[in-house]
């Protein structure tokens, strides 16, 4: 009964490890490649987890030639545009200038009412408003709108802007981010003051302190804990 | 907190009944062994009847276990004891001393192979 939890762990923590050496691409948009790996590394690891007669190696070896594979695929495709092309496939247009590509929805089994589901979702109610959709190799599509159809930005009304960063996050959930203090060139006093002025004594009361680009400092305080009634 | 100590307290308790089980099954395979070993001495003494008496009295203790080690253990394993015990049960009354040791030395690796394999070490793990 015991060997059942240890073999599940091992293989959980080999399949987390071996997920984060394929890198981020394996979680976020699978390539096909990406998606057969990832499907046959679940059931690797899932068989000899619950096998106790399946030696471990037996699930071990081929997740970590999978891993081998995948790595070495991914070097293949980031090297060669060819051989990304026949390793990863390459994307359709399936709306060219406002016209639905009808032979190349035929070529990919790609029905119109996909199509028109895949639009809305992006917001686009309306064909007629679409000057480009090209499905990625990822199978997600793209969406580019008539010009005359898309959202007004302030460069369309002349309007000057200031530079806007990324916000640094300064505490969070009480422990305070000495790096992040370190890249903004703060000190651990000037934010001490600055939680006196919001009158907090420590960061360990702060829930998230974060400054932006024009250094405007967002505090807020960790909640007390309610009492059940 | 209160989680934490609810999971490590479930981790614990599951941790404790699986090492009870363990031992459970252990001393259960060893009377079995004991039982066995007493019914291959007295069909070494070619003393059928008390042979065939402790057989049904392994077949029946046997019903009882099951019940449990079924939970706990995989099906195939429990019937490769059925099927031992079927077989031991049957040379014995045919009197065929070859055929009847064989069966219960058969039994008695099937049984034994049980706590084996619930042991917890690295070779079972991997």
């Amino acid at each position: 009964m015991l060997i059942l939890p240890v073999r599940a762990a091992i293989l959980y923590l080999l399949v987390v490890i071996i997920v984060r050496i394929m890198g981020k691409h394996q979680i976020g948009q699978l390539q096909p490649y990406e998606l057969v790996i990832t499907i046959l590394i679940s059931e690797l690891a899932a068989v000899p987890m619950q096998d106790t007669d399946i030696p471990l190696l037996n699930g071990i070896i081929p997740i970590l030639t999978l891993l081998l594979i995948q790595v070495t695929l991914s070097l293949i495709s980031l090297k060669s545009a060819a051989a990304r092309r026949i390793i990863c496939g390459g994307p359709s247009i399936l709306i060219e200038n406002g016209h639905i590509q009808q032979f190349e929805l035929a070529k990919l089994r790609y029905n119109i009412n996909d199509l028109l589901e895949q639009l809305r979702l992006k917001n686009i109610p309306n064909i007629s408003d679409v000057e480009y959709a090209i499905l990625e190799t990822s199978g997600k599509l793209s969406v580019i709108p008539k010009s005359q159809k898309r959202p007004v930005n302030p460069q369309d009304l002349k309007i000057t802007t200031s530079y806007e960063g990324l916000p640094t996050t300064l505490i969070i959930d009480g422990a305070l981010q000495r790096n992040h203090l370190r890249q903004s060139r703060l000190s651990e006093d000037w934010l001490k003051n600055e939680l006196a002025k919001f009158g907090l004594s420590n960061w360990k009361q702060v829930l998230l302190a974060s400054l932006d680009s024009s250094g405007k400092l967002f505090i807020q305080p960790k909640e007390a804990k309610r009492k059940s009634s | 907190m209160k989680t934490w100590l609810i999971s490590i307290a479930g981790m614990v308790l599951f941790i404790g009944l699986a090492l009870l089980l363990q031992y459970h099954i252990q001393t259960t395979a060893d009377q079995f062994e004991h039982s066995i070993q007493q019914a291959t001495t007295t069909l070494n003494q070619h003393q059928w009847r008390p042979t065939s008496i402790k057989i049904s009295q392994i077949k029946t203790r046997w019903q009882k276990t099951k019940l449990l080690w079924g939970m706990l253990i995989i099906h195939r394993e429990i019937d490769s004891i059925d099927q031992a015990l079927i077989r031991s049960a049957k040379a014995i009354q045919s009197k065929n001393y070859s055929e009847a040791l064989m069966e219960l030395d058969t039994l008695r690796h099937f049984i034994q192979h049980i706590p084996e394999r619930e042991r917890f070490n690295l070779v079972n793990i991997f």
